[in-house]
C-alpha cells in the first residue's frame, strides 16, 4: 500500500508542467517522447491530460464562434497607411511631443510635491560650507589654504542630508507612497535629485570656481578628493538609510568620517610629533578615500542597490 | 545563408513597402490575430481598431525584424503591446466579451443560433470573467498553440511565470464554472 508521502513524491516527479504543451502539440520531439513514456504508466497524468484535452476542445469551440472582422478592414488599414506616412526625423519627434509634454508635466508635479515635503534644514545646512571656505582662504591659521578640512565637512553635510531623506519615523512622503500607486523609487529618486542636486550645485557652481580662482585647488584635485568622497559617502548614507534607518545611517557616516579626522585631531591635541606615528591602517584608509574612479564606481553600485532594496522592501512591507 | 520561411520572405517584401505583400500577410494572420485580440479585449470594434494599429506598425517596422523569432511570435508580440495599451485606455473593455458572444448570428436561423449558444456559452461566459492576463495565456496556449517559450516571449514574462499563470488561469476557470453551477469536471 502506498502512503500519501509516497504518492506525493511520485506526483512530484510527474512532468505536469509540460502537459499543456503536449496537449497543444508544441512540445519538442525529445521532450514529447519522454513525457509520453511517463504518461503511459501514470494514471494521474492521464487524468490531467484528459482534462487538458477537454479544456482545449471546449476553448476551440469558443474560438470557432468568434466573429469575423469586418470585410472592409484591410481597406481601412490601407487608408490609414496613406493618411499617415512614416514619421521620420522631426515628424516623429513632433508626433511624440504630446507624450513628452505629459511626462514633463508629471515630473514637474512630482518635484513640486517633494520640494514641499523635504525638510528646509537640508537646504540651508550646507550653506555653512561657504563661510568655512572663505575663512580658509582669507584667515591665517594652520588650516589656511588647506582645502582638505572643507572637503571633509562638505561631504559629511551632504551625506547627512541624504541619510535624512528616508527611513525616518515620521515621513509624510512615505505615507503618500503607501497610500497611492506612486513608486517609492520615484519618491526617493526625486528627493535625492533635489537635495543632492542642490549640494552639487553649491559645491561645483560656487565653491569650486571660488577656490580655483584663488588658486587653492585645481579641478582635478576637486574631482578626486572633494567630489568623489562626497558622492561615495552620500551613496553609503542612502543605502544605509534604506537598509537600516536614518539614525543608523547618520551614525555610521559620522564614524567613517571620524576615522579620517582621527589622525589630524591627534596632531592638533598632542603636537606634530604624535602625528608622525600614523598607523598603517590609517594610511590605507585615507588612501582608499583618494581613489576617485573606485569611489565613483562604489557610488553607482550603492545607489543601484539602495533602489533595488527599496522596491523590494516597500513592496513587501 | 539560412533559408527564409515563407512568412519571413513575405515580411521582407513588406519591409520594401510592397502593398500586396502586406495584403497577403494580413490574409494569412488576420484570423488568429483577430481571435486573440477579440478574446483579450472583448469588443469587436476595439479588436478591429487594434488589429489596424498592429498592421500599421508592421508596415512601418517590418525593416526592424531581424529573424530572431518566428514571424507569428513577432506579430503576436506587437498585438500584445497594442492590446494592453488599449486595455489601459479602456479598462472596462474586457467585461463585454460575454455579451458579445451572446449576440445573435444573423447567418443562422434562431434554432441553430440557440444551439450554438448552449454549446459554448458556458466556457465563454467563464472566460469573460477571467482577468485579461489569465485569458491571454489560455488563449495563446490552447487557441494559438504556441510553445511555452513563445508565450513567454510574446507576453514578456519568464517561462516559469507562464506555467504558474496557466495553472492559476485553469484554477480560476474551474472556480467560475463551479460557482455558476456549470459542468467543470469534464474540463478541468
Amino acid at each position: 500500500m502506498t502512503t500519501s508521502n509516497e504518492r506525493y513524491t511520485a506526483r512530484f516527479a510527474c512532468p505536469v508542467e509540460q502537459l499543456p504543451w503536449l496537449a497543444n502539440g508544441s512540445l519538442a520531439a525529445d521532450e514529447c517522447a519522454t513525457v509520453e513514456a511517463h504518461l503511459a504508466g501514470c494514471a494521474a497524468c492521464q487524468a490531467e491530460m484528459r482534462a487538458l484535452s477537454g479544456l482545449s476542445v471546449a476553448m476551440r469551440r469558443v474560438s470557432a464562434h468568434t466573429p469575423e472582422p469586418r470585410a472592409e478592414l484591410f481597406a481601412l488599414i490601407e487608408r490609414r497607411l496613406e493618411a499617415a506616412p512614416e514619421p521620420v526625423g522631426w515628424a516623429a519627434l513632433a508626433r511624440r511631443l504630446p507624450a513628452y509634454r505629459l511626462a514633463l508635466r508629471i515630473a514637474r508635479e512630482h518635484v513640486a510635491a517633494q520640494a514641499r515635503l523635504v525638510r528646509r534644514e537640508l537646504f540651508w545646512a550646507p550653506l555653512f560650507i561657504v563661510p568655512l571656505v572663505v575663512a580658509m582662504v582669507y584667515l591665517p591659521g594652520p588650516w589656511s589654504r588647506e582645502p582638505g578640512g572643507a572637503a571633509l565637512a562638505a561631504a559629511l553635510v551632504t551625506a547627512l542630508g541624504i541619510a535624512l531623506l528616508y527611513g525616518q519615523r515620521v515621513d509624510p512622503a512615505r505615507e503618500i507612497t503607501l497610500a497611492t500607486p506612486t513608486s517609492p523609487g520615484i519618491v526617493l529618486g526625486i528627493r535625492c535629485c533635489l537635495v543632492f542636486g542642490y549640494d552639487l550645485a553649491l559645491n561645483c557652481g560656487l565653491i569650486l570656481p571660488f577656490l580655483a580662482w584663488r588658486g587653492v585647488l585645481t579641478p582635478a584635485w576637486f574631482l578626486t578628493h572633494w567630489l568623489a568622497p562626497l558622492c561615495c559617502l552620500s551613496a553609503i548614507a542612502l543605502l544605509l538609510s534604506v537598509l537600516l534607518n536614518a539614525n543608523a545611517a547618520v551614525l555610521i557616516c559620522v564614524l567613517l568620517w571620524a576615522l579620517r579626522v582621527y589622525d589630524g585631531a591627534q596632531a592638533l591635541l598632542f603636537g606634530s610629533a604624535q602625528a608622525l606615528s600614523t598607523m598603517l591602517w590609517q594610511q590605507r584608509y585615507e588612501g582608499f578615500w583618494s581613489q576617485g574612479p573606485l569611489l565613483f564606481l562604489l557610488t553607482t553600485l550603492a545607489v543601484a542597490l539602495a533602489f533595488v532594496v527599496l522596491e523590494r522592501k516597500e513592496r513587501y512591507t | 545563408m539560412s533559408q527564409l520561411s515563407p512568412e519571413e520572405r513575405l515580411l521582407a517584401r513588406v519591409a520594401r513597402h510592397e502593398r500586396d505583400a502586406l495584403a497577403e500577410l494580413y490574409e494569412r494572420f488576420q484570423r488568429p490575430l483577430f481571435t486573440y485580440l477579440f478574446h483579450l479585449l472583448g469588443q469587436k470594434e476595439l479588436a478591429e481598431d487594434v488589429l489596424q494599429e498592429v498592421m500599421v506598425i508592421v508596415w512601418q517596422n517590418a525593416g526592424a525584424y531581424r529573424g530572431a523569432a518566428p514571424v507569428a511570435r513577432w506579430l503576436f508580440g506587437i498585438a500584445h503591446h497594442q492590446a494592453y495599451k488599449a486595455l489601459r485606455r479602456e479598462p472596462g473593455a474586457h467585461i463585454e466579451l460575454d455579451a458579445a458572444l451572446y449576440l445573435a448570428d444573423e447567418t443562422l436561423d434562431p434554432e441553430a443560433d440557440l444551439l450554438r449558444q448552449t454549446a459554448h456559452n458556458e466556457v465563454s461566459h467563464a472566460l469573460a470573467l477571467l482577468t485579461p492576463e489569465h485569458r491571454e495565456v489560455l488563449e495563446l496556449t490552447f487557441f494559438q498553440d504556441f510553445a511555452c517559450k513563445e508565450v513567454a516571449a510574446i507576453v514578456g514574462i519568464p517561462v516559469g511565470t507562464v506555467k504558474s499563470r496557466l495553472t492559476y488561469a485553469r484554477r480560476a476557470l474551474k472556480a467560475i464554472l463551479a460557482r455558476e453551477g456549470l459542468g467543470a469536471e469534464q474540463l478541468l
